[in-house]
């Protein structure tokens, strides 16, 4: 029986705003079969988290960070996309990111590699149209799932050709998360209170006063006890009040059982870990970002009443939607809602799918 | 040039995806056809932090942008240390290079000093530099690479 020389997948992911697009890329990194190795190039300063998930990993300096123009930026990225498969001989490149760079295009262009596009959907109506011409220069698109689909009014929602829809991508499955009693230790929290995580989505890049009332407003219950996550990614910091407990581990949801509701930002990945592990939460989307429309899924999520949603930043709507989450009965409620809407872990299908396009390349 | 960019952004955002990506395919033949032309950045001071940890990556970037060539545009670090943001947030371009262990666990067989020579080949070719100040450390096939290709090199220890 001989063994086979395992094919490479390249997974190339943008910089954003948090972890989403590099937490997607190992999510189905991780659930490759062995005769396939995956390399994760970044341009996300999350390297150290990325090796220290067991992956090779290569970096490159996102523009922001450079400050050149874009066709000099794109000149050394092509540069060092053709230096990647010329060193790793990839059979196929996984691009994660709403807008893929010119210069990997180029790169990627006649390299005789397989290109996917994996690209989440729930883009706010009527943005992003132009970023749908890179369709052709893509052997396949991976669109992860959305719970919110039916709010999904952006332009890659509906049948789109040569769109491969797999469930929503998490990075770990339910199996994975620890119990209760261990994740409270971890955290540093016990276990017999209402414990509260608040993560209010990083790409806010500040602790801004929504939170700090969520903070006031909880503060006057006894039971509970609230830990801020902190992004893992250090020019993310953003300064805390004082004396707030905190919270820094990758990946997050590992210890989500320590908590018995969540406040939190609604982008695609920690709105899926919230319904898809059925912790309670309280989504306070963000309105502003360019293209991905948490307003949306925030609104699916309390309609199907596995979560909240608080849009208007009214006071009086935050005590009833607390006055909600801290009431055992309602936070079970929610909790089996969301078990209701459970769905498979898409990471797997995904990584088939990149697998199945590594075979075909290497039979070529 | 700018009327042209500006005239392309409105233009991809409101034709048809298919007419707009014709339209891209073309601008990006012709930037392909410039491509030799695009000079890269011109690198005022640049440095290798071989082997360097956090707080001493995050000390050279501090000394050179308080240095009186501050630009930190102009300023480039060629590193094997994982702690990029701190060159990221104060601008310093950075060039990361995966360490010999990393490498050498995913490729056992394989010869470091060989895959070195050829991303500083390629990193030399993205840039317009004429010396490279070299940390303790620093691997000879970087020297000789650098050397090679018309680099002065200078230690500063």
């Amino acid at each position: 029986m001989t063994s086979r020389r395992p094919a490479k997948a390249l997974f190339a992911t943008s910089n954003g705003f948090g972890l989403g697009h590099v937490t997607r890329c190992m999510a189905i990194a991780r659930r490759l079969p062995e005769d396939v190795e995956p390399i994760v190039f970044t341009l996300s300063e999350a390297l150290p988290i990325v090796r220290g998930q067991g992956f090779f990993a290569e970096y490159f300096s996102s523009r922001d960070a450079s400050g050149e123009s874009s066709a000099q930026w794109n000149m050394r990225l092509a540069r060092r996309v053709d230096h990647l498969l010329a060193e790793y001989e990839p059979a196929v490149v996984v691009f994660d990111g709403t807008y893929p760079y010119a210069g990997m295009l180029e790169a990627l262009r006649g390299a005789g590699v397989k290109r996917v596009w994996c690209r989440r959907g729930m883009w706010r109506a009527g943005e992003g149209r132009a970023n749908l011409m890179f369709e052709p220069e893509f052997d396949a698109i991976l669109q992860p799932g959305e719970l919110a689909a039916e709010e999904d009014a952006g332009v890659t929602s509906g049948d789109r050709r040569g769109v491969v829809r797999v469930p929503p991508i998490l990075f770990s499955d339910d199996s994975e998360l620890l119990p209760r009693e261990q994740a409270a230790q971890r955290v540093g929290v016990d276990p017999g209170r209402v414990n509260v995580l608040m993560q209010p989505g990083w790409e806010n890049q500040s602790f801004g006063p929504g939170a700090r009332l969520c903070l006031e407003r909880l503060a006057r219950d006894a039971r509970v006890r609230v830990v801020v996550a902190v992004s893992p990614l250090r020019s993310r910091a953003v300064p805390l009040p004082e004396e707030v407990a905190t919270v820094s581990t990758y990946p997050l949801a590992s210890v989500y059982r320590a908590f018995d509701f969540s406040i939190s930002g609604a982008g695609y990945n920690i709105y899926h870990e919230l319904i898809g592990y059925a912790l309670p939460c309280l989504l306070i989307p963000n309105a502003g970002t360019p293209l991905d429309d948490q307003v949306g899924r925030a609104r699916f999520a309390e309609r199907a009443g596995a979560g909240r949603s608080w849009e208007s930043g009214r006071e009086a709507d935050l005590d009833r939607h607390l006055a909600a989450l801290l009431d055992d009965g309602s936070r079970d409620r929610m909790a089996a809602r969301a078990r209701e809407l459970r769905f498979e872990n898409g990471a797997r299908a995904a990584a088939d799918v990149v697998a199945g396009l590594a075979d075909s390349a290497r039979r070529r | 040039m700018d009327a042209l960019r500006r005239l392309y952004r409105w233009l991809v955002r409101r034709l048809p995806p298919r007419a707009a990506w014709t339209l891209w395919r073309a601008a990006l033949a012709a930037a392909r056809r410039r491509r030799g032309r695009v000079a890269g950045p011109p690198i005022a001071s640049a440095h290798v932090a071989w082997g360097a940890s956090e707080g001493e990556l995050a000390a050279l970037v501090k000394r050179l942008t308080d240095g009186p060539e501050n630009d930190p545009a102009r300023l480039l670090v060629i590193t094997d240390c994982d702690a990029v943001h701190v060159a990221a947030a104060r601008g310093v371009r950075l060039e990361h290079v995966p360490p010999s262990e990393e490498w050498r666990r995913r490729s056992p067989d394989g010869d470091y000093d060989a895959f070195l020579e050829r991303r500083l080949r390629s990193i030399l070719a993205s840039y317009r530099i004429a010396s490279l100040d070299l940390s303790p450390g620093t691997p000879v096939s970087i020297a000789r690479t650098a050397s090679e290709a018309g680099v002065r090199l200078t230690t500063s220890g």
